[in-house]
């Protein structure tokens, strides 16, 4: 160490002068700040970001999802909850008729995503700060899942769903 | 390999722990073959040949290949012929997770799918077929497990394969229903999710599920099943293999009653009309039963509950009270048997209660209670199968305190001064001794949420150091069946770990008849096999 910095506070008012600097030039000037004004301003999200989850819908509006328990099986936090009934439609074995998911146990880990066979859920839409005020409604109900009103923010709102090859008379070889 | 004469390779295989692929071929059920997949290749004076495993007779000097490449080739090319047309829907099967074509893939196909035209699917949604069945024709591979079953077992032949080649299905006879009383069955059977049961399907996915090894408490026959649970919810008992008593097959009524153990429980300990804790529920008793005679205090054991209860209450009564007043008489109705599984006696241990010595009937007992010759009256497990208020009215009207241990909220239940609750068998350790003297053990599938719950040999156990009785330091259930078999000559050298999961027979005359009478139910197994 030289001896200035021996001395050490003619350092420590050097450094105080680039604070200083930099908080005159802030005030002077407040656009060059890297700063986001939350919850006025909110930043872009990626859009392979993992946010809060929703269940697609076939074309009747009726749940994709099909209650085969696999999701409920990959997470490791054991937030999903779901309640198989018999489905109403013909073509249809089995449907949710209860789909719970806990967002107090959630760790948006995404393996709920990936166990899916049926793109039935997704976590896209970019809602990621997840706050309320009792425990209850933080455990999301079918309904509020299935509640696609956010076009806005969900670009890619419904697309088709999968062809399955493998699975009953609309598929193909 | 030496096995008896007669048994088939396949069993013969299977008995000797050598895997090998099989599907149609079910052990207690006659040879069809007709699946094609347990393909052995046999050494013969005209070189090797490819044949069926299960409809080949052992012989001596028989050379068998099970996984030469060309037994390897047949075993494969055979599954891909059955999963051909089938579905794969297993994510919306019930059966996936246990189903022997997911499996069987897994360990033997796992070939590349080459169909090159579509797929072609028998039928639409589940048909309802019987009071406890759904069938699914698309999944149904014709491996014809069910209509052998209902051919061999029950004997009622509801079941049939219609239509020819491709076009063929299975289906019910016009006008009949497979409603037989063992038609739950044919859903275990089933090896894939063709047959699924009413109570279970969309329940719960079978991977979930723990099983726990235990003893039907039905009747007097004492099936072996599992008891199947997923955080302490019952979903469903399954039948066990035993060879020497039920195969694999169970009553419907016994299949169906897993609702029963969960359903109107005693839940809190009640004195009077408050609720309390256990400890304070026991030393209240204590202190009522010190201030009385030995000589008014009354006993009710029960052929419902395990061998552990009942030796240990009639300790209880032989060093405290008097052994001249416990009985256990039975309550319920005798109900229906048949020459399949089912007994008259609806009570798993009537025949534990005469290894221990207690009167089955107590006739005097009931009548003297009536009379009003005792003050308290300690009963145990009331009879769980139907319930006779007016005359429980009767019978206890006299007596100053009825105290009840129970598992269920019945009408005697009611009418106790004081209640405790109690595990049944699905939430305790213990053993019952069956019609055919058979010593079985069943163990506890789950703990129930409230510790004030205990088995009642603990609560016993308990009760007896609260009365400063010496000989009931035990820990557990099984310490106490270790404390019986030193006890009892037929039991000695027992210990509850040692019983095997086939059970013991004990020497006490039976009081039933054995299973499966003028009913060949065993036609693959001819005795043990030797490597």
């Amino acid at each position: 160490m030289t001896g200035s910095q021996k001395l050490y506070l003619p350092e420590v008012l050097k450094g105080l002068f680039v604070t200083m600097g930099h908080v005159l030039r802030n005030l002077a000037n407040p656009r060059r700040m890297p700063v986001i004004f939350y919850p006025e301003q909110k930043k872009d999200l990626p859009p392979t970001t993992r946010g809060r989850h929703r269940l697609m819908k076939r074309e009747d509006d009726s749940p994709r999802c099909t209650a085969c328990m696999l999701c409920a099986t990959a997470c490791p936090a054991e937030c999903i909850h779901i309640k198989a009934a018999e489905s109403p439609d013909p073509d249809i074995e089995k449907f949710p008729e209860k789909f719970e998911i806990d967002m107090l146990r959630c760790v948006f880990c995404g393996f709920c995503v990936d166990a899916c066979p049926l793109d039935a859920i997704r976590m896209d839409v970019p809602e990621v700060m997840l706050a309320d005020y009792t425990r209850e409604s933080l455990v999301y109900r079918k309904e509020f899942l299935m509640d696609h009103d956010n076009k806005d923010i969900v670009p890619d709102y419904n697309p088709p769903r999968p062809v399955i090859w493998t699975h009953g008379p609309h598929a193909k070889p | 390999m030496e096995v008896p004469d007669g048994t088939n390779v396949l069993e013969a295989a299977l008995s000797n722990n050598v895997p090998l692929e099989h599907f149609c071929y079910q052990r207690y059920l006659p040879v069809a073959g007709n699946c094609r997949t347990c393909m052995v290749e046999i050494e013969g004076p005209k070189g090797s040949m490819l044949t069926v495993g299960c409809n080949t007779k052992v012989a001596e000097g028989m050379v068998v290949h099970t996984d030469s490449p060309k037994a390897k080739a047949a075993q494969k090319s055979a599954l891909e012929f059955l999963l051909l047309d089938h579905p794969l829907d297993c994510p919306v099967c019930d059966k996936a997770g246990e189903c022997k074509l997911q499996n069987q893939y897994m360990e033997y196909g796992l070939y590349d799918f080459r169909r090159g035209v579509p797929r072609d699917f028998k039928g639409g949604k589940a048909e309802d077929i019987g009071e406890h069945v759904m069938l699914d024709q698309e999944r149904c591979v014709l491996c014809t497990r069910c209509i052998r079953f209902v051919d061999e077992v029950p004997k009622t032949s509801e079941l049939a394969i219609v239509n020819r080649g491709h076009e063929s299905t299975i289906t019910i006879f016009p006008g009949q229903r497979l409603d037989n009383p063992y038609s739950g069955n044919v859903t275990d059977i089933c090896p894939v999710g063709a047959l699924t049961l009413k109570e279970f399907r969309f329940k719960q996915r079978v991977w979930f599920l723990k099983k726990t090894e235990s003893i039907c408490p039905g009747c007097s026959r004492g099936c072996n099943i599992t008891v199947e649970q997923n955080k302490g919810k019952i979903y469903r008992f399954m039948p066990r293999e035993n060879s020497e008593l039920n195969k694999t097959w169970i009553c419907d009524e016994g299949r169906f009653s897993f609702n029963h153990w969960q359903e109107n429980r005693v839940t809190e300990v009640k004195l009077g009309h408050g609720i309390r804790s256990l400890a304070e529920g026991i030393t209240e008793l204590a202190k009522l039963l010190e201030g009385i005679s030995p000589d008014e205090v009354a006993g009710i054991a029960s052929p419902a509950a395990a061998l552990e209860d009942n030796y240990l209450l009639k300790k209880l009564f032989e060093k405290r009270f008097k052994l001249k007043n416990l009985a256990a008489p039975f309550w319920g109705k005798p109900g229906q048997a048949d020459n399949i599984l089912k007994l008259e006696d609806k009570t798993p241990n009537a025949q534990g209660l005469r290894l221990l010595g207690i009167d089955t009937e107590g006739k005097d007992l009931l009548a003297r209670i009536e009379k009003g010759d005792f003050k308290i009256v300690i009963m145990m497990h009331n009879n769980p199968h139907g319930q006779d208020e007016a005359r429980a009215k009767k019978v206890f009207g006299k007596v100053n305190a009825l105290i009840v241990l129970s598992v269920h909220q019945t009408k005697v239940a009611e009418q106790g001064s004081m209640v405790f609750p109690m595990r049944p068998f699905t939430e305790k350790n213990g053993t019952f001794v069956n019609a055919t003297s058979r010593l079985q053990r069943f163990r506890a599938a789950y703990e129930p949420e409230n510790p004030d719950i205990v088995e009642a040999s603990l609560w016993i156990s308990r009760l007896a150091k609260a009365l400063k009785v010496e000989g009931f330091d035990f820990e557990d259930t099984p310490a106490v069946f270790n404390a019986i078999a030193k006890d009892i000559p037929a039991l000695n050298g027992l210990t509850f770990n040692s019983i095997p999961s086939t059970g013991k027979v004990l020497d006490l005359p039976p009081v039933g008849p054995e299973p499966f009478q003028g009913i060949k139910c065993q036609p693959n197994i001819l005795g043990k096999a030797k490597a």
